[in-house]
């Protein structure tokens, strides 16, 4: 009697007990006509077994008990012809018996003649089996089952009536309880209720939940059939993280007759599962299989609700299909028909969209990213998944198939479609290798499509291109791009790709990317290795846009311009050249520079580094220039950089910035330079004013607007001269400058020539505070400039010699030409161009080529008045020039006053007129006059006489005209006014003042119309110094003073006095030694 | 002292010491004429004061003209008696008779 | 007594008045102590 127990680990052993083989010994063929002589034969030898039925029983149960080797004791209760009870049947070591049942009937019938054996009973029968790694054992019983030799197995031909049969498997993957009930021929007819629980089971890393199989177990045909339920409440494998909840299958299994093969059908409903990530709200499904040879072959059905995949979710999924297996599941191939409804985009992808779209936050990528996400989940909504999958675990690893699959979106167009994809899993850690077609579609998503090639050696070809993608403004497109990858993993890749929207800081249109480099299979990423031509229709950074261009960008030496680890690239590019052209708002402007660098990556934010930059502004004709020779700027946030020797010179503004160098930064479209220095000059050919330098000065450009604050100095001083705040729009190409001059001193530190060549020569010398504002305005049509400048008082050296105290202030209409408004007025102090005249004030005003108009001036002057006739003065010529003074209300009482000469008094009040003529030479009168006013005046000497050896004559005449009344006195002058005056005094209507000895003859003379004409020709100045060193010692300066005698008194060796008298040249003075008057000299008091 | 560009335009003899006490233009352009008129105004501020109350400020001029002629360096320009520009050779110089 | 008849031209008395002053020599000392202060200009 021997059972080959099937190997599928999950049927439990069927309990017919150990008796089962005992009738295939008996049965024997029928044959014809030798049959029925048989036939007698046997009824005798029937008979005669009958009465020895008991021992035939007896040892019948013995000799099989015997043969079987098994140890076993019963009771036997009656043996009968037709049937034999036994009871208590204890098998094993009673003390834990193998197997023991209650009470065994066995029914014997004859069956031609030979007492065959009918129905077996078993009642309540108890095995106790143990089944450990893989090997079913049933204790004692195991050595009957050994039977069974090479002949197929078959089920044992016995008719069987199971009463409460129970057995109970202790295994290593937990206890099973099974119960039995049922009868029948067990070859053909079996019919039984088959059940067994386990509480728990536990196998291969996994632990199910409590599992019943309860069902009908049939044989017929020699083939038993169980159909019934096998429900499991629950399985957990911790390994593979699976989890299953409630599963029931409807099992319908009909084994082969030699039990080593199996066919059937199923129904399968299963609970939760969730195995890793994915999750499946619970399944039902069908299948028809047969299990022969070794080999497994089935048709299945299966329907998924809610598949919940990180990378998808479908509401509804079917597969469908077949799957064979050979030698075991070692080698298996399954072939599915997958069918999804309503499927949903995975949480990752979604994510992976939703960080793509964060990540790149305000450029091109987000609204791209934002739009496909979008769509994406619109054509989710009522999606249909179809595919044949193919599934093959071959010798060298799991081969997944998909020779056809698409997802089609709501709108019924494919989303993704897939073609002859192969993909190999070779196990844990291996990138699998996938081949095959994808094109990807849908209403608003990207089109692509790309082929995949699984190359020699294991290397995989890819190429794909996607279709230009559109979203707003936004759009990316992939040309080509073709990826390669080594047998070890590393990819590289190459193809085109074209971008428009907005780039980090600006905004591109159609810029034609070409992309290649490689990805090492150490995760290091390296594109662009060699110079790459980069162009772009348009590239614009806040209101600068360039034109359609070509760059060629190149990496540094040896490197990639991108590479490192995904997470930490560094990126630098280099040009040999810029060449660019473009708009910056609507003014027109060119971009040309040397060497240009640009990295950035790591935790530093990117850095710049240009050379030989020029930008021209505006129109060819009128554009702004600047020349920069070195640019450095960091890239974080915003650009900030340094800039150095930069030549600026806007077009309308005639003034020009060189060596400008300073910091400067650009931040959300505005542009500032900060601690600027640099030098201001005039681009005039003949410069209206020297270079002027300016330190932390600072600019702002935006909206096409510059505005500039500075403060000028003047170089060598380094004195603050003015406050310039300038004011430029681009476009319009207008502007402002305002010049704040606040307290400018001048002094030997810092003369006017040094900030103006045009006044060398005309101020000399000065010295004093002078203040004031001007603003230069120019557009389009030109420049225009006016100030308005004041001084409290400056002294300085002129050509007409030195001016102390000049003060008031110019209004100037054209101030870089240097025109006044008209009239303007300026008082003087004290002026000397040989005669001091003081508190003079002076018209004038100042046209364009420096034409000085005086309109007049006005001195007072010994208690009348001084005034200048208009007249005209190019300034900074050697030119002679005419001037007028008149005069007007001269006091002689006054004048002799002011000369201080005590001891002569003199009354009249004369008029006049001084024609004066200066050249370089200085300035002298000519044919001036004075004329006394009616009733004229008188001149008497009020001194003491203190010469006395004054001849007779010259007494005489001296007391005679000791006073004179004059009725009219006419003054002549000539002569320089630095040098001698010629004066031609004459004196009519004469009689003797008021205090002259009148005599006899002095009465006769008065009456006598006599004129006095008395031509003095002296130094003007000094004429009044010697008249008064006639009476004041004092007055004269001390004669060793002027080294004419040496300090003991000696004459110094100074060359002897001598007479020359030489009559004076034009200018020359000629002084010469005569009269005995001594000299006098005195220092003179003002 | 002198200024740079002034004493180069001594020593290149494109200026001279003229008779009446101040600076002469012999050859050069704008700026040297430019740089004369300074010198010069500064001459005529310093003899109008330092003549005061002494002689007229030609007669001072002169006078001091006379040592400068005098002092002039060998190479250096100077105002011959007839007006016409004289180069200081190594002896004395051409001296107004009414020089001290 | 003497009459005198006032003839009807004036009687032009012109006296002419040369007021020299030897300057030059005793400036000589002075103006060499001016150029010394002014170096700059001289």
């Amino acid at each position: 009697m021997s059972q080959e127990i099937d190997q599928t680990p999950d049927t439990e052993e069927a309990a017919t007990g150990g008796l089962a083989s005992r009738g295939r010994l008996l049965r024997g063929r029928a044959w014809g006509a030798p049959v029925l002589v048989v036939g007698g034969l046997l009824a005798a030898a029937l008979g005669a077994t009958w009465l020895s039925r008991e021992e035939i029983a007896a040892n019948l149960i013995e000799r099989e008990l015997d043969s079987l080797g098994l140890e076993a004791r019963y009771d036997i209760v009656r043996i009968g012809p037709s049937e034999q009870v036994i009871r208590n049947l204890v098998i094993g070591d009673p003390a834990r018996p193998d197997l023991t049942v209650k009470e065994l009937r066995i029914a014997t019938r004859l069956s031609w003649g030979l007492p065959g054996v009918g129905r077996i009973t078993v009642v309540k029968p108890r095995l106790y089996g143990s089944w450990h790694d893989g090997k079913l054992s049933f204790g004692s019983l195991d050595k009957a089952m050994a039977g069974g030799g090479s002949a197929p197995f078959e089920m044992p031909d016995y008719d069987l009536a199971v009463e409460d049969g129970r057995a109970l498997i202790d295994s290593d993957h937990g206890r099973i309880g099974v119960k039995l009930a049922g009868a029948g021929e067990l070859r053909d007819g079996f019919s039984g209720e088959l059940a067994a629980l386990s509480p728990v089971l536990t196998g291969g890393g996994c632990t199910t939940g409590p599992a019943t199989l309860y069902g009908k177990l049939t044989t017929s045909a020699g083939k038993p059939r169980f159909a019934g339920p096998v429900r499991l409440a629950s399985l957990t494998c911790s390994a593979q993280d699976l989890r299953l909840g409630k599963t029931a299958v409807q099992l319908d299994l009909t084994l082969d007759k030699a039990l080593d093969g199996a066919s059937g059908k199923m129904e399968l409903a299963v609970g939760a599962v969730r195995y890793g990530a994915q999750k499946l709200a619970g399944g039902s499904g069908s299948g028809r299989f047969t299990y022969r040879d070794n080999a497994l072959s089935a048709t299945y059905r299966i329907a998924g609700r809610r598949l919940d995949t990180p990378q998808a979710r479908l509401a509804q999924v079917t597969l469908e299909g077949r799957a064979r297996s050979t030698g075991g599941l070692a080698r298996f191939d399954i072939d599915a028909d997958l069918t999804g409804r309503e499927m949903a985009l995975g949480s990752t992808v979604d994510r992976a969209l939703l960080s793509a779209q964060q990540t790149a936050a305000g450029t091109l990528g987000a609204p791209i990213a934002a739009q496909v996400r979008q769509n994406l989940a619109r054509e989710m909504r009522g999606s249909t998944v179809n595919a044949s999958l193919l599934v093959r675990n071959s010798g060298d690893g799991l081969n997944l198939v998909v020779t056809r699959g698409s997802l089609k979106g709501g709108s019924g167009t494919s989303v993704l479609s897939l073609s002859r994809v192969q993909a190999l899993f070779r196990g844990k850690g291996r990138a699998p290798r996938v081949t095959g077609n994808f094109t990807t579609g849908g209403r608003g998503l990207p089109q692509a499509w790309g082929r995949m090639e699984m190359g020699e050696g294991g290397r995989i070809a890819m190429n794909a291109s996607m279709a230009d993608y559109r979203a707003g403004t936004a759009m990316v497109g992939v040309p080509r791009v073709a990826m390669e990858q080594a047998g070890d993993g590393a990819l590289s890749f190459n193809g085109q790709v074209v971008l428009s929207g907005d780039v980090p800081g600006g905004n591109a249109r159609n810029l034609l990317l070409p992309v290649d480099g490689n990805w090492g299979a150490d995760g290091r990423l390296a594109v662009w290795r060699r110079c790459t031509d980069v162009s772009f229709d348009a590239l614009s950074f806040s209101n600068l846009v360039i034109d359609k261009r070509k760059l060629t960008l190149c990496p540094a030496r040896g490197g990639a311009i991108v590479e490192g680890r995904p997470d930490n690239l560094l990126l630098a590019a280099g040009a040999t050249s810029l060449d660019l052209s473009g708009h910056l708002g609507e003014t027109s402007v060119r971009i040309a520079s040397g060497p240009i660098g640009f990295a950035m990556g790591g935790a530093k934010p990117g850095v710049i580094k240009a050379s030989a930059i020029k930008v021209a502004l505006g129109p060819a004709d009128t554009a702004s220039h600047f020349t920069v020779s070195q640019l450095d700027a960091q890239v974080g946030k915003e650009i900030a950089g340094t800039f150095d020797d930069a030549d600026i010179s806007l077009a309308a503004v005639p003034l020009d910035m060189r060596q400008a160098a300073g910091r400067w930064r650009y931040a959300n479209g505005v542009a500032s330079i900060e601690g600027a220095q640099f030098t201001l000059v005039d681009r005039e050919p003949v410069a209206r004013f020297q270079p002027m330098i300016a330190r932390d000065a600072t600019l702002r450009l935006a909206d096409n607007r510059i505005t500039a604050q500075a403060l000028l100095r003047e170089p060598a001083s380094d004195r603050a001269v003015a406050r310039a705040d300038i004011v430029h729009d681009l476009s319009k190409a207008d502007g402002h400058a305002d010049l704040a001059v606040d307290s400018l001193v001048f002094d030997d530190k810092l003369q006017p020539d040094a900030l103006s060549r045009t006044v060398l020569g005309i101020v000399s010398d000065l010295k004093g505070v002078v203040r004031g504002t001007g603003r230069i305005d120019w557009n389009a049509r030109g420049v225009t400039s006016r100030g308005r400048f004041a001084t409290d008082g400056v002294d300085f050296a002129a050509a007409l010699g030195p001016v102390r105290q000049l003060s008031g202030n110019i209004v100037f209409t054209d101030l870089l030409g240097m025109v006044t408004a008209p009239n303007q007025s300026v008082h003087i102090a004290s002026m000397n161009p040989g005669i001091e005249v003081t508190d003079g004030t002076i018209s004038y005003e100042l046209r364009p080529g420096y034409n000085l108009i005086v309109n007049g001036g006005k001195w007072p002057f010994m208690n009348g008045t001084l005034t200048l006739d208009p007249a005209r003065m190019q300034i900074g010529a050697a030119e002679t020039r005419y001037y007028t003074l008149r005069v007007a209300g001269l006091d002689a009482a006054d004048f002799v006053q002011h000369l201080e000469l005590t001891n002569i008094n003199a009354s009249g009040v004369f008029d006049g007129e001084l024609p004066m003529i200066f050249d370089e030479h200085g300035g002298r009168i000519e044919n001036g006059f004075l004329r006394s006013r009616d009733p004229g005046g008188n001149v008497s000497y009020v001194g003491a006489l203190t010469y006395k050896d004054l001849s007779a004559m010259g007494n005489f005449a001296f007391d005679a005209l000791k006073s004179v009344n004059y009725r009219k006195m006419e003054i002549g002058l000539g002569g320089s006014l630095s040098g001698d005056i010629v004066t031609r005094i004459s004196f009519d209507g004469l009689s003797q003042g008021q205090g002259a000895s009148k005599n006899f003859i002095t009465k006769q003379v008065a009456k006598l119309p006599i004129r006095f004409i008395v031509n003095i020709k002296a130094p003007f100045f000094s004429l009044f110094g010697s008249m008064r060193s006639l009476y004041d010692p004092t007055y004269v300066t001390d004669p060793r003073v002027l080294g004419l005698l040496n300090s003991d008194g000696s004459r110094s060796n100074g060359r002897p006095d001598a007479t020359i008298n030489v009559a004076p040249p034009a200018q020359q003075p000629a002084p010469a030694q005569s009269g005995a008057i001594q000299p006098p000299v005195s220092e003179k008091k003002p | 002292q002198r200024t740079p560009e002034y004493a180069a335009a001594r020593a290149a003899g494109q200026v001279g010491e003229q008779r009446d006490g101040y600076l002469g233009v012999v050859s050069g352009g704008a700026d040297i004429s430019a740089m004369v008129r300074d010198i010069n105004n500064k001459r005529r501020s310093v003899y109008t004061s330092a003549a005061q109350g002494k002689s007229t400020i030609e007669e001072y001029a002169f006078t001091t003209g006379c040592k400068l002629i005098r002092d002039t360096k060998a190479g250096e320009k100077y105002q011959g008696l007839d007006g016409s520009w004289k180069t200081r050779g190594g002896g004395a110089p051409e001296l107004d008779p009414r020089c001290p | 007594c003497i009459q005198v008849a006032a003839p009807d031209k004036p009687i032009v008395i012109e006296l002419n008045i040369n007021i020299r002053q030897e300057v030059v020599y005793r400036l000589a000392a002075d103006a060499a102590k001016t150029v010394e202060q002014n170096e700059g200009i001289f």
